[in-house]
């Protein structure tokens, strides 16, 4: 980089999103600055070591309250990297195609989501039929209903846009839909509903959620039996980095732990970046700042239109989400029904890797998604679904023999003022640990080792730091990015992210280098896709 | 118990570049890989370099090295933490002609502290021995320092080759004594150094070789 702080950009934050349209900017030949305030990668969406996380919680963080936690220490505390932002990614979408495309994949492992099971008012956990084979093989569904179910899952894996059964309902509640229109029992509805199209509410309406379970459905089998990946380290955090890291291969500069002085106007048109405890300041022709940093720079923010084809309008809903994480050191239970019996009917069944088991120890559960359906806990929500993402030792976020728990429950219509999140989610935290393998002593309940339970609010709901002192920025080249909103579908965070990326990418070329974008332009200069095509390595991956 | 490797299979090995910023870290990962120099007025400070693979054969084991260099993130003291996951060999690079780059050790250590087991096997690398007129860390005083820390040593230049692949190849020597950093059927050192072989049951996917999944998992 040349020394004298000129950029074509400068990006504020480190979040996935910021990440993702930071590296695809520097790979198409801008030079970039990004930038953060804090001393680690990802912002909202970080993955933190354990020590990490207990400072985190005691600084404060615009959009995070009401932190409560067991303890402040646990054993090997740096062998975990605990998700701000625990969330799915499904196996076809906007953020696998960017992770490949980019060539970030091969920063990072992945791991399939092993079970996702639906919580029943009775206190057992259902698989989820989420294929044929699973609704062929499963005995606790009558033969009607195996029918009604398959015609239902024909029609959302389909093009249901122009069918009968959608005409007037692309706005009723999903769940009344299911029931009325495909005539699915209770139970089956609230599979479908909050465990494969991941509704947050009994209001959901219906044609978004086809739009996701279709999106889901078809992500089945791309990479094994289940449609969802998390990725190692902490996933979404990890990832982050892994954007970063391929912008800084791309010659990007990176500045974290320093807050930003200001931004002010130069006689000519550059932005001007000043960082705290930072000699030199920056300039640049184009700014992109997360949300959490547009109090800084008092511009007015030109936000790309979502793209139309967008599945992740700026509809979802605003009202914050209560969150728990909880470490445990036992594996859960999630009742292996269908395992035994598919291996009852013996050669039918390919084997799989848990079939390898010694007799007698059952599969230990590396990752799964439990997920508790509006009133399926009598001190639970009934207006919420709340989920749980398991992830153990395979998932390299935490030491073997201990599980990290995430549980989630968006909290609508409360108002100004949230709930506690402890009395709202240890209902469902305790619900979650009674699903643990006994031991030898079946007495002993699992008690978490650590447990912690937060609020994060819309971020825009957040009260941000405002500088009053700070001039007002002419309407400068401004792009911010709209942040991720905490109470997205457990799967749709990373995509939500690489959509946004990627409207804001075209937006700043459109902005940067206009002649980029003519059709008649140039080979050399025109850009013509978010990720150039990668160069073909010459060491061969031979073996 | 344990079963046979495959005949041909390498051993996979993970090799970070740390140090200051122009102390010719990809200057020496470009002199090991490609035995390519480039001289000082043209390598401005690293643009492109992500990781190179490199094969060899050491104590009668093939092994595949991957070599990653910091993409420039160490200058503002900015590598990810993902940069560090599951590297057995740390090459910690110092200008001997820059006394400062040399001070700044202790700092790149700590950092391995946060990041990497202590099993994980060091190198100090005191690069630019070709200016030896320019010297400001004495070889004793370093290789003392690298005794202290740990560390094998070795003095090198990329400009003039001297070193250099002694530097590589003494890591890998050392790493292939220690089987738990590579050996998957050896005892565990801790999530941060394991490859991802090396856990229980299926599941793990690789994006990036997806031909490879077909032929992925247990090996019997």
């Amino acid at each position: 980089m040349d020394d004298d702080g000129a950029f074509d950009v400068v990006v504020l934050g480190t979040g996935l999103t910021e990440s993702i349209a930071a590296a695809a900017l520097a790979k198409a030949g801008f030079k970039l600055a990004h930038i953060d305030r804090n001393p680690y990668y990802g912002a909202a969406e970080a993955s933190l070591s354990f020590d990490e996380l207990i400072q985190w919680q005691d600084t404060p963080n615009p959009g995070f309250s009401s932190f409560s936690r067991s303890g402040d220490t646990i054993e090997q505390a740096r062998a975990y990297s605990i998700s701000l932002s625990p969330s799915l990614i499904p196996s076809t979408g906007p953020l696998i195609d960017a992770l490949v495309a980019s060539g970030v994949a091969k920063y990072g492992g992945f791991r399939l989501i092993e079970r996702v099971c639906v919580y029943d008012v009775s206190g057992a956990v259902k698989p989820v039929p989420g294929s044929k084979e699973d609704i062929f093989k499963n005995k606790e569904i009558s033969l009607v209903d195996k029918r009604r179910l398959m015609r239902f899952l024909m029609f959302a894996a389909g093009e249901f846009e122009d069918k009968k059964e959608l005409e007037g309902h692309t706005n009723t509640p999903f769940p009344d839909y299911l029931k009325t229109v495909f005539s699915l029992n209770v139970q089956m509805t609230n599979a479908i509903a909050y465990a494969l199209a991941y509704c947050l509410s009994p209001t959901d309406p219906t044609l978004p959620a086809l739009h996701r379970l279709r999106r889901y459905l078809r992500s089945t089998g791309r990479y094994g039996a289940n449609p969802f990946l998390v990725g190692h380290y902490g996933s979404t955090g990890e990832i982050a980095q892994g954007f970063c890291r391929t912008a800084a291969v791309s010659g990007a500069v990176y500045i974290l732990g320093r807050e930003i002085e200001g931004v002010v106007p130069a006689s000519d048109p550059k932005h001007i970046v000043r960082l705290v405890d930072f000699p030199d300041p920056l300039s640049c022709s184009l700014i992109i700042s997360s949300a959490s940093y547009s109090s800084l720079t008092r511009a007015t923010p030109v936000v790309p239109p979502p793209s139309p084809s967008s599945p992740f309008s700026s509809s979802s809903p605003k009202y914050p989400v209560a969150r728990c994480i909880a470490i445990i050191d036992r594996p859960l239970s999630l009742g292996d029904l269908t395992v035994p019996e598919a291996a009852a009917e013996k050669e039918s069944a390919p084997t799989s890797d848990e079939a390898h088991a010694p007799p007698g120890a059952p599969p230990v559960l590396d990752t799964a998604v439990i997920v508790f359906p509006p009133s399926s806990l009598s001190d639970g929500s009934s207006t919420a679904a709340a989920t749980v993402l398991l992830t153990g030792e395979g998932t390299m976020s935490c030491p073997r023999g201990k599980w990290i728990l995430y549980i989630a429950l968006p909290l609508p219509g409360l108002g100004e003022v949230p709930p506690d999140p402890r009395t709202s989610l240890k209902p469902y935290l305790d619900a979650t640990l009674a699903l643990a393998s006994p031991t030898s002593d079946p007495g002993i309940p699992l008690k978490p080792l650590f447990s912690s339970f937060y609020i994060q609010q819309h971020p825009t709901d957040a009260p941000s730091p405002l500088r009053a002192e700070e001039p007002v920025v002419p309407a400068l080249p401004h792009l911010t990015p709209a942040s991720l909103p905490p109470v997205l579908a457990l799967p749709d965070a990373g995509d939500a992210a690489a959509v946004q990326a990627e409207a804001v990418f075209w937006e700043a070329v459109r902005i940067l280098r206009p002649s980029a974008l003519q059709p008649d332009a140039d080979e050399e200069v025109a850009i013509t896709a978010l990720w150039p095509a990668m160069e073909i390595r010459e060491e061969g991956e031979d073996d | 118990m344990a079963p046979a490797a495959k005949p041909a299979a390498p051993i996979n090995c993970k090799l970070l570049l740390i140090g200051n910023s122009s102390v010719g870290k990809s200057s020496l990962l470009l002199r090991f890989s490609d035995e390519q120099w480039l001289p000082e007025d043209e390598s401005s400070a690293t643009i492109g370099v992500d990781f190179r693979v490199h094969k060899m054969d050491v104590k009668g084991k093939k092994v595949k090295l991957s070599i990653w260099d910091t993409a420039g993130q160490e200058r503002f003291r900015t590598i990810t933490s993902s940069y560090y996951r599951g590297a057995q060999g740390i090459i910690l690079v110092y200008d001997v002609s820059n006394r400062e780059s040399f001070d700044a050790l202790p700092r790149w250590y700590s950092e391995l502290e946060t990041y990497v087991s202590d099993k994980v096997v060091k190198i100090l690398v005191g690069n630019k021995v070709d200016k030896e007129f320019s010297r400001q860390v004495p070889t004793a005083e370093a290789e003392a320092f690298a005794t202290r820390m740990n560390s094998l040593f070795v003095e090198a230049s990329a400009k003039t080759a001297v070193g250099v692949k002694e530097a590589f190849t003494d890591v890998v020597e050392r790493i292939m004594d220690i089987p738990e950093l590579w050996d998957s059927a050896a005892p565990g050192v801790g999530a941060g150094t394991k490859s991802t072989t090396t856990m229980p049951g299926g599941g793990n996917v690789n994006l990036a070789e997806e031909d490879e999944q077909s032929g992925g998992g247990c090996s019997c």
